[in-house]
């Protein structure tokens, strides 16, 4: 069962993230990955503020969590980052993707525990 | 990051043949986007700074972006020269 649970909730957080992050950066004319951004920034609060409810019974905790781990994507973020560029030299807006938005997602983290819990 | 090493590699070699669409939309959105999380990882760090290891939540930060980061590289070279 939890399996299937969090198999649901986890390619439902997938297909939203596809959306809204593509129609983010197709309103955008920035050429930085804002839409991931966003959508990482928006499932690291939704988990905080999850998790500082800490709902009962547990299968909604699993379907929630599930939900922003298939919402959120590290591997995208580290995919778009190297692609501003990384080698030979590590380029201002890479580096800017990078700290910033691990910076942000803790904060985002943070804020969404501490507002609910 | 062994996602990210994942990602690197297949969306480099999609670009070189006529795979379909939904293929891609498949492997790189749905399989291996969902793999790795961004929030799981910013609440662990938000974790360890509760529990006062200040030090290892700033390792735990910088060794996976900075791990992540360097597997999306070298997915992306092996997909740029496999044959």
């Amino acid at each position: 069962m939890t399996v299937v649970i969090g198999a649901f909730a986890g390619s439902a957080g997938a297909v939203a993230r596809y959306l809204l992050s593509g129609a983010i950066q197709r309103r955008t004319r920035s050429t930085m990955p804002v839409g991931t951004a966003v959508v990482n920034l928006l499932g690291a609060l939704a988990l905080g503020v999850v998790l500082g409810i800490d709902p009962t019974p547990k299968g909604w905790l699993l379907a929630a969590s599930g939900f922003t781990a298939g919402f959120t994507t590290f591997s995208t973020w580290m995919v778009e980052t190297a692609r501003l560029g990384v080698l030979p030299r590590l380029s201002a807006r890479a580096a800017a993707n990078l700290v910033l938005l691990s910076i942000l997602g803790v904060a985002c983290a943070t804020l969404g525990y501490y507002v609910t819990a | 990051m062994f996602g990210s090493l994942a990602l690197g590699f297949y969306l480099t070699r999609r670009e070189r043949s006529v795979t379909s669409r939904f293929s891609l939309q498949f492997w790189a959105i749905g399989v291996l986007g969902s793999l790795t999380t961004f929030s799981t990882f910013s609440y662990e760090v938000v974790l360890l700074v509760e529990a006062g290891s200040m030090g290892t939540a700033a390792w735990y930060a910088i060794a996976s972006t900075v791990g992540g980061l360097l597997a999306a590289v070298v997915g992306g070279r092996v997909g740029d020269v496999w044959r």
